[in-house]
């Protein structure tokens, strides 16, 4: 039991029978020893009384007043008969009560000396009964029993007015507990008249009136909220467009320069073979041999210039379909691009696969990222300046259904103090002409969202490490 | 011969009882008597050894005293409450110089001149005083005894009054009252 009533319940009929029984058991135990006690007493107290009376009338031979004083031991209830006797036990007094309802009889003898001479006179008998004190007892029980009853009838009804009283609040809770914020409620409402309850219930009310002026003010909040998070969300995505479009442009310029680089030995070689023709020509030398032999020189490098063409086209082209795909053919493609111009800044590169699983996204978007992070090896090899050139690796390999793929260089490492802001949009450390600062940025954007990996750059002897991790399960 | 036998029933009563006090009246009253001397509470303190009663009795009531002597001695052969009973008896002039007295029983005719004085003088040394005749009440004496159904002590109100004599509730309830 719960409740606070209940609990007042369980201490009330604790405390009930803690107090009512021992004192029923004490008026059992002890009421008739102490009734007795007092009857007893109230004997000899008439007995002692009236002994020197009855003494002086025995002394001066007064039998009728001897008479009249013996009988009025009679106004005590409880004695039943009084006798007096002489030395002879011969009666001199006898009377019996006129309650014949009484029983049980104690009879008590008091010698009676002469008040002058000294000597024994006579010998008083007085029987008397504990009837009345018994009656006595038996009236305190039935009271007391009377008593307690009325007592525990008296808790019982107050315990159930109470209990009616308070059970308003386990309405309240009932209500409370079918209360959503998400809709109006009717205030609670009741017919109790009490203080305390009403109290209660205004308290509730004006809460869950507060909770509703609340949750209006939530809700308007909220819809602000909405609002604001679409149009920064919009803004957000603008601004990633221009990122995309700008990361675009620059690897646009990027592929631009290698295109040109790509085109440098394929335009010498078709001026060269024009040449040829043109001074065979004049020197009249010009067949159709140097001619057929001319144009395939020509044919062959248009188709290179052509293919190199292509390949931008492929790389720009606005193909967003996201397929399964293995990753060493984009990466030889990125390579193949920038061969021209690494062979020129005489960096060797290697690619390492042992993993040949696939991975899952546009290939476009993984072309640029490595496209990147390539450039940006190239630039530091050749930013440093080194005779001997440089060299990039490229491992692939599979841990645990993820493809790892590390770039290293050797172009001495990313500084610790900026290896955290590599991947900042508008953070570069080439002069300004050089980059843009968004190439790593789009990288990694690319790869966490689009790719759902991760993108990480350390140092090892040599230089960075970019690492690249990227799921192998497909959806 | 017939003058003395007359003379025999005159003068033999007179001879043996010398006064008209009835035997069985004196033996109730030296029954009595002195038990009252000890209801008395001025007079059960100052009785310190032996109980002094004094019989003052008119020349012709000297046998009957001597009778009543006699009779007191026989009730109580070994006094009352270890207090030996002594009985004089004096002539009045002889009682108002007699000292140590606690109870005078009168057997005076009431026209004794020396009544008054014997009266007031026990009055004065609260020596209680008893007498067989009631109209001697009337003189001042304090107890007499009232015979009835039942024989009762009578007590001179006044005399207690005047003397502030003290006696026992108990024994005041069972005499009768003379005013």
């Amino acid at each position: 039991m719960h409740s606070l009533i209940g609990k007042f319940a369980i201490f009330f009929w604790f405390l009930y029978i803690a107090v009512i029984v021992p004192m029923f058991i004490f008026i059992q135990m002890n009421s008739s020893a102490v009734l007795n006690d007092e009857e007893r007493s109230k004997i000899n107290l008439v007995t002692n009384t009236l002994k020197p009376i009855l003494s002086i009338y025995l002394s001066f031979d007064q039998p009728d007043m001897l008479s009249e004083t013996m009988r009025t031991f009679f106004h005590n209830p409880s004695i039943s008969r009084v006798v007096l006797t002489d030395l002879n036990e011969k009666p001199i007094f006898e009377q019996y009560s006129a309650h014949p309802q009484l029983k049980d009889f104690i009879t008590i003898s008091e010698p009676l000396k002469d008040p002058i001479t000294g000597e024994l006179q006579a010998t008083l008998y007085i029987s008397y009964s504990n009837t009345h004190a018994e009656e006595l007892q038996n009236k305190l029980f039935d009271r007391l029993v009377f008593l307690s009853l009325f007592a525990l009838a008296l808790f019982s009804f107050t315990y159930l007015y109470f209990r009616k009283q308070f059970f308003v609040l386990r309405h309240i809770s009932d209500w409370m507990g079918a209360y959503t914020v998400d809709k109006t409620t009717k205030p609670f409402e009741c017919d109790n008249n009490n203080t305390e309850i009403q109290t209660i219930i205004s308290s509730t009310n004006k809460m869950l009136g507060t909770i509703d002026n609340y949750r209006d003010q939530m809700e308007e909040i909220n819809a602000k909220l909405e609002q604001r998070i679409e149009a920064e969300v919009e803004q957000r995505r603008q601004k990633e467009q221009l990122l995309i479009h700008q990361s675009r442009l620059a690897a646009m310029g990027e592929m631009i320069e290698s295109i040109a680089h790509q085109w440098r030995q394929p335009l010498n070689i078709i001026g060269l073979a024009m040449s040829n023709i043109e001074m065979k020509r004049q020197l009249g030398l010009l067949n159709d041999t140097e001619i057929e032999n001319n144009s395939d020189i020509i044919n062959t490098n248009l188709t290179f210039m052509s293919n190199t063409i292509d390949d931008f086209r492929n790389f720009f082209n606005l193909n967003k379909e996201r397929i399964a795909f293995k990753p060493t053919q984009p990466i030889n493609d990125i390579f193949h691009l920038l061969s021209e111009q690494l062979s020129y800044a005489k960096i060797t590169y290697a690619i390492h696969n042992e993993c040949n699983e696939d991975i899952y996204g546009v290939v476009n978007e993984f072309k640029q990222v490595i496209l990147n992070i390539v450039n940006n090896a190239k630039d530091v090899i050749v930013a440093k300046n080194d005779q001997s050139g440089g060299k990039i690796d490229v491992l692939l390999r599979c841990e645990a259904k993820r493809l790892i793929i590390d770039i290293s260089d050797t172009g001495g490492g990313v500084p610790p103090n900026i290896a955290k802001r590599v991947f900042e949009p508008y953070f570069t450390t080439k002069f300004q002409k050089q980059g843009t600062g968004i190439g790593l940025y789009m990288s990694k954007v690319i790869i966490e969202q689009h790719f759902e990996g991760s993108i990480s750059v350390s140092n090892n002897t040599q230089g960075a490490v970019f690492t690249i991790n990227l799921p192998l399960d497909h959806p | 011969m017939k003058k003395l036998f007359y003379f025999c029933i005159l003068v033999i009563p007179l001879t043996l009882f010398g006064a008209s006090y009835d035997t069985p009246l004196l033996q109730i009253s030296a029954k009595l008597f002195p038990k009252i001397l000890f209801m008395e509470k001025g007079t059960k303190e100052r009785i310190q050894s032996s109980i002094h009663f004094v019989i003052v009795a008119s020349p012709a009531n000297q046998e009957a005293a001597r009778h009543f002597s006699n009779m007191v001695q026989n009730q109580y052969p070994e006094g009352i409450n270890d207090h030996p009973i002594r009985v004089s008896i004096l002539s009045a002039k002889e009682a108002l110089g007699t000292k140590n007295i606690h109870g005078i029983i009168l057997m005076l005719p009431p026209d004794d001149n020396l009544l008054e004085p014997l009266i007031k003088h026990t009055y004065e040394n609260k020596i209680l005083t008893f007498s067989f005749d009631p109209s001697l009440l009337r003189n001042g004496t304090v107890i007499s005894l009232y015979i009835g159904k039942n024989v009762k002590p009578y007590l001179n109100v006044s005399a207690l009054k005047e003397a502030s004599f003290t006696f026992e509730y108990s024994f005041i309830k069972l005499s009768v009252p003379f005013e």
